[in-house]
């Protein structure tokens, strides 16, 4: 199969930073529907710039990037949110001044209002905050809605970074199992960014590994946990939890 | 126990729903004033014309975040059409008004087209430089505006063929009026609509917005064209009531001017533009009566008070006064 004919995401030889700084270098890999690709680093590995790069919110500087069969490193960002690329930063950017139903429909993008109906079904805990305002919410609560958000432009992808960050362990064990079940139900590809190693290994089918900006492992999860050097090395872990 | 308090609490919170209340509200309030300033119908609607050319400020910097200094442009091509549509095309009204509106808007896009593209303070400065070019044409275009002596002598036509705009203002007055209040149903309905909170999202964080698939640029150009096509209809009310077009309705001090207004008011609120235009007006009139060299003094104080002590506007007033009723409900 050719990348054209591809249904997910092939990266070649990615190479993007800011204002002409090279931060991330030599990224490849392919994600199907389907699939879940984990991807792990260091601080400053330079896996957010590589989520951010895919929306097309870098500064490209070459390398493949086709997504559904189509060339989409010179697309505005909002190009590939249409193409079925859903994002979830990780600062979440909640609309702070909005109420979490005018959040919902404020993502509508082009979408029928009856998915906001879908994103309370989806989290009904949204449901019953839907009058408080973006900044009444928890942590957790941020999150479902910015997750909800991104999931009611009907992704084939989504990329999450970093979605558990700041939440209490029960509650973030709560939502990655939630994102699991509507992934699954969805049959979307997925690929998460985040800090907790076993949460990925978890999560994800496959795994990518950046150290400073370069892949230094890919492979499946299991194979990563028989590799000490890496988890060591590039992530800064004896072993997995 | 527990059952009989949840029904009274649902019942507290159930309220009646008066479809147009607010519209409803502003024909009341006009028609009071009519009945008790009957010797004041042309500042009357002077003010309405303002609060319909603030209400457009309002989408713009209220709604959407986007800081402008220039929608004077909007109103003076709105003002100048409507006078010379009447002129020398034809002197109805609502035709009249329509043809404002349509420049306005084309007025908006064409600026828009290019000073969209940029942010912050180049936005405004290409606002002012925008309605400091209209102006200087008008002024030079002396055989077509009248220049600095202004654009008079068109008459319009009685509205719908019967009501005569006569002396005292009262057609100019209830025209103007309801025109404030079909526009302000119109806004209320953008404001709720997925499209309006489109554009709060906008003010809020625009590549959010991008990333969720909006086109930004497109999403502004509408907004600004909308916004400016309100302007343009205010102009021409304007116009159409006072029978002269002034190079001021053209000028930087009208742009800012209404500014002042909606930050009195209160911005993204819409009753905000209301209130701020009925309070700047009424305060620089009544000052103006009392001393004319110093009226800006007090119109300054009432601006430096509000902002250091009601930093969201007069409507701040409003919601201290609900937070201070619910308080007073939740005790009982």
């Amino acid at each position: 199969m050719t990348i054209k004919q591809s249904t997910g995401l092939t990266v070649e030889s990615l190479r993007a930073g800011y204002d002409g700084t090279c931060i991330i270098e030599d990224v490849t890999f392919a994600i199907q529907r389907g699939e879940r690709l984990g991807i792990l680093g260091r601080n400053g590995a330079g896996k957010t710039t590589t989520l951010a790069t895919l929306m097309g919110l870098t500064q490209y500087q070459g390398g493949l990037l086709y997504f559904e069969g189509q060339d989409i490193s010179r697309m505005t960002t909002f190009q590939r949110a249409r193409a079925g690329l859903g994002y979830v930063p990780q600062t979440r950017d909640i609309f702070t001044s909005l109420s979490v139903e005018e959040n919902l429909v404020a993502g509508l993008a082009g979408q029928p209002k009856e998915r906001v109906d879908d994103a309370y079904s989806w989290f009904p805990r949204l449901k019953e905050r839907r009058c408080n305002y973006g900044n009444q919410l928890s942590g957790g609560e941020q999150q479902m809605l910015a997750v909800a958000r991104a999931l009611m432009s009907a992704p084939s992808l989504l990329l999450l970074d970093e979605p558990l960050e700041g939440l209490a362990p029960l509650l973030a064990e709560e939502l990655m199992g939630k994102i699991r079940t509507l992934i699954d139900h969805t049959g979307i590809g997925c690929i998460l960014v985040e800090q907790h190693v076993d949460v990925v290994l978890n999560f994800s089918t496959q795994v990518l590994v950046l150290e400073r900006g370069v892949p230094v492992y890919q492979g499946t999860p299991d194979e990563l946990r028989n590799r000490p050097d890496v988890l060591e090395g590039a992530i800064g872990l004896a072993k997995t939890a | 126990m527990f059952e009989s308090k949840v029904v009274a609490s649902n019942a507290v919170k159930r309220h009646v729903k008066v479809p147009l209340l607010p519209e409803i509200c502003i024909l009341v309030a006009g028609v009071v004033c009519f009945y008790i300033f009957p010797s004041n119908l042309g500042f009357l609607t002077e003010i309405v014309v303002m609060a319909l050319f603030v209400l457009s400020l309002d989408l713009l910097l209220g709604y959407t975040g986007i800081a402008t200094l220039g929608q004077a442009a909007m109103f003076g091509a709105g003002a100048y059409c409507a006078g010379l549509f009447a002129m020398y095309v034809h002197p109805d009204p609502l035709i009249g008004l329509l043809v404002a509106g349509i420049i306005g808007a084309g007025i908006a896009l064409v600026s828009g087209s290019f000073m969209l593209r940029t942010h912050g303070l180049s936005f405004i400065i290409l606002t002012i430089a925008v309605a400091e070019l209209l102006f200087a044409a008008a002024n030079q275009a002396q055989d077509i505006t009248g220049g600095d002596n202004g654009l008079y002598g068109f008459a319009v036509a009685p509205l719908f063929g019967i009501f005569e705009f006569d002396f005292y203002g009262r057609t100019g007055f209830f025209y103007s009026l309801s025109i404030l209040a079909l526009a302000f149903l119109l806004m209320r309905q953008l404001v709720r609509s997925p499209f309006g909170l489109a554009a709060k999202g906008l003010r809020e964080d625009q590549e959010r917005m991008r990333a969720l698939g909006y086109p930004v640029y497109r999403h502004l150009m509408i907004i600004y064209a909308i916004a400016g096509s309100m302007a343009g209809v205010a102009g021409g009310l304007s116009a159409q009531t006072v029978q002269v077009v002034g190079l001021q309705s053209l000028s930087f001090t009208l742009s800012a001017e209404a500014l002042v207004m909606l930050i009195l008011g209160g911005t993204g609120r819409l009753y905000g533009a209301l209130i701020g235009t009925v309070i700047f007006m009424v305060v620089h009139h009544m000052a103006a009566a009392l001393d004319p060299s110093t009226w800006m003094l007090f119109i300054g104080l009432l601006l430096v008070t509000t902002v250091l002590f009601l930093p969201k506007g007069l409507m701040q007033l409003f919601d201290i006064f609900m937070a201070w009723i619910k308080v007073g409900r939740r005790s009982e």
